[in-house]
């Protein structure tokens, strides 16, 4: 039994902790999913909307909880679109932790915007993706579509950081009983 | 942690820059080479204008392809239907191709995706 005293001192319990990364993890697969619908002129490539979750926790909770989520987001996700341990999930994966680790190493300077973070993302994430795929097709035809994908990328860029915004404010707003710690 | 600052507008340009200069640069036709392929295999690549007679192993010819250093075009075909010559003068990216005497005339970086 915690006193009152005592429950404000510590940050986050197991539970709290574990309703967080559900929330967050079942937005982002369900984003992975629906956005298979939408049209992209790269095969096997993706628009890439289910980040803004990836953003939002490596802004607001920090690395590790950053690539928890993205792990996990995109194992959860390839089981429901049945991609799991094909050539687009491995480049899925190493993008999205390549993403969260120059998003979280660029957010310590506290001196760029979500957009800045979001941009820096997508273009490593596109990199580490076709250089992923060009090892794993072993041929090195498949950079040519990497001007094709940072442009196009550009647009899930700045749709991402609009998104992370928004959803910082909406779980500032009414926190839901969370606790999530607040950075300025 | 706002959501948009004056820099990104310049990250923005620059990373549009980038991208219009890497597609400006792999659409960049000029040094592209004719190729002449006899059986699936290369015969000659057209580096010089003028006039190349194709044979087959029997020394017989089989077309005669001309270069002018823009366009190419075939004459004297062998084969029946003369749909090669049929296909007249043809720019960087364009194909000619003969079936019967298995003859594929193409630029280099854009090669028929046969496997």
């Amino acid at each position: 039994m915690r006193s009152q005293q005592d429950s404000n001192r510590i940050t986050n319990s197991r539970t709290t902790n574990l309703v967080i990364y559900s929330l967050l993890i079942s937005i982002s697969s369900v984003m992975f999913v629906v956005e298979r619908f939408i049209p992209y002129p790269v095969p096997g490539g993706k628009w890439g909307f289910s980040n803004f979750v990836i953003l939002y926790t490596v802004v607001n909770l920090g690395f590790r909880a950053g690539i928890l989520v993205g792990t996990l987001k995109t194992i959860i996700g390839s089981l429901f679109s049945g991609i799991l341990f094909t050539p687009p999930f491995f480049m899925g994966f190493f993008g999205i932790i390549s993403a969260a680790a120059f998003e979280w190493i660029f957010s310590k300077t506290k001196i760029f915007s979500y957009t800045t973070l979001s941009i820096i993302g997508m273009i490593s994430n596109n990199f580490v993706q076709v250089l992923v795929g060009s090892f794993l097709i072993k041929s090195s035809a498949i950079f040519s579509f990497l001007p094709l994908m940072i442009g196009l990328g550009l647009i899930s860029a700045i749709i991402n950081a609009y998104l992370a915004k928004k959803m910082e404010e909406i779980i500032d707003e009414n926190n839901f009983g969370l606790k999530i710690p607040k950075k300025d | 942690m706002k959501t948009f600052k004056k820099i990104d507008i310049f990250l923005i340009l620059a990373v549009i820059l980038i991208t219009v200069f890497f597609t400006l640069k792999t659409t960049n036709r000029e040094n592209e080479l004719f190729l002449v392929k006899l059986d699936g295999k290369i015969y000659t690549e057209l580096k010089t204008p003028g006039v190349y007679p194709v044979k087959d192993k029997e020394g017989k010819i089989l077309t005669i392809v001309h270069y002018d250093g823009e366009n190419v075009w075939v004459t004297d075909s062998t084969c029946p239907l003369k749909i090669c010559e049929k296909t007249g003068k043809i720019k960087r990216g364009g194909k000619i191709i003969c079936v019967p005497n298995k003859i594929v005339i193409e630029s280099q970086t854009q090669e028929l995706q046969t496997w």
